[in-house]
């Protein structure tokens, strides 16, 4: 009788090992799905943050050309002012007034030149010069996205004025937040 | 100012009524079709009500626009204004009113830093300006800008600078 009554309690103390072992079991496959269901919303969050960034950037560069900043004389659509340009190289703070990591105009008649042969624009040098480099804030990860626009201005013909307009690029940078 | 400095968004879901509303102002909002403005002399009118004087004879009015001083009372404050500004002045408070009109000043001296530098970009191809002088007047009016009752000097200054501007060749304009 005894015997038969410990041979119960043995395996009832199985029966509950086995319960807690499976209670454990459950708890770590649950706690794993729900960190895997974290880990998958968290870097749709970063694709999605990263995708309206780029978006306003997009639609933001489109606007840029005629923010008086770059617009030419007489306010003409999708038209950059060239002296505009080269006088805001000289200015340290539109670096923190636009939200962009980086803003460039290339001229594209320089499409033979490398990267390296191309002479960076400065406020002494203008206009024998290339790129406008307007400032560059060295992110680690950034994206660029550029629209064409009209790069006007005055120059001298037989001894008259006239504006002289070019095809550039504005490009602007995006800071990508990396997915970890 | 004497060149675009920026464009202004004004968002407000409340209704007005104008009282005495001067003709630009109204052809301004006709032509923006703005519901919620509503051009009357009916004191019926349900809204925010909108006094334009000196010729308005209303006394219950939440906001007295003064055509003439270019002023705005509202809340017990008045703040001024010039050209487009009045709708601003109108429909913000006073306190934000007073902050934006600071930042469209900054980004004016901005601007006019600019085109100082544009200026002597100009003159290599024999393009003279003579607003380089007004224009640093107007850069450092701004930095002593304090509230919007210096609006009125800043515009006497612009229109002097614009004036200068016109008057040079149509090659030679700066802005």
């Amino acid at each position: 009788m005894e015997n038969q009554k410990n041979k119960m309690i043995k395996k009832s103390q199985i029966k509950i090992q086995e319960m807690a072992f499976m209670l454990v079991a459950v708890f770590i496959f649950f706690s794993l799905v729900l960190l895997f269901g974290f880990s998958v919303s968290y870097q749709n969050i970063i694709e999605n943050a990263n995708r309206i960034n780029e978006e306003r950037t997009l639609s933001a560069i489109t606007n840029l050309a005629n923010s008086p900043e770059f617009s030419c004389t007489g306010s003409r659509d999708n038209c950059v002012d060239a002296d505009k340009v080269a006088a805001i190289l000289n200015k340290q703070n539109y670096e923190k007034f636009w939200p962009y990591s980086s803003l460039e105009i290339i001229k594209i008649n320089v499409v033979n030149k490398t990267e390296k042969e191309l002479i960076s624009c400065t406020f002494a040098n203008y206009p024998n010069c290339d790129n406008f480099l307007i400032y560059k804030k060295n992110v680690e990860n950034e994206r660029t996205i550029s629209s064409f626009v009209a790069l006007c201005r005055k120059d001298l013909l037989n001894g008259a004025v006239y504006e002289k307009c070019e095809i550039a690029k504005f490009i602007a940078g995006t800071e990508l937040e990396e997915v970890k | 100012m004497p060149f675009k400095v920026s464009d202004i968004i004004i968002i407000s879901s409340e209704n007005y009524c104008f009282y005495n509303t001067p003709e630009e102002i109204e052809e301004e909002i006709k032509r923006l079709q703005l519901i919620n403005i509503n051009m009357t002399n009916d004191k019926k009118c349900a809204g925010v009500s909108v006094c334009f004087y000196p010729t308005s004879q209303e006394s219950n009015c939440s906001i007295k626009v003064n055509t003439n001083s270019k002023t705005v009372d509202k809340d017990n404050k008045k703040v001024y204004y010039e050209g487009n500004l009045v709708y601003g002045a109108i429909f913000s408070s006073p306190e934000i009113y007073e902050c934006n009109v600071k930042r469209l000043m900054n980004k004016a001296a901005e601007l006019s830093m600019v085109y100082n530098d544009k200026i002597i970009l100009l003159e290599r191809v024999g393009c003279g300006s003579t607003i380089k002088g007004d224009l640093t007047n107007l850069i450092n009016n701004i930095k002593n800008f304090d509230s919007s009752a210096k609006l009125k000097s800043i515009s006497a200054l612009s229109e002097n600078i614009d004036e200068q501007n016109e008057a040079v060749k149509p090659d030679c304009k700066v802005y």
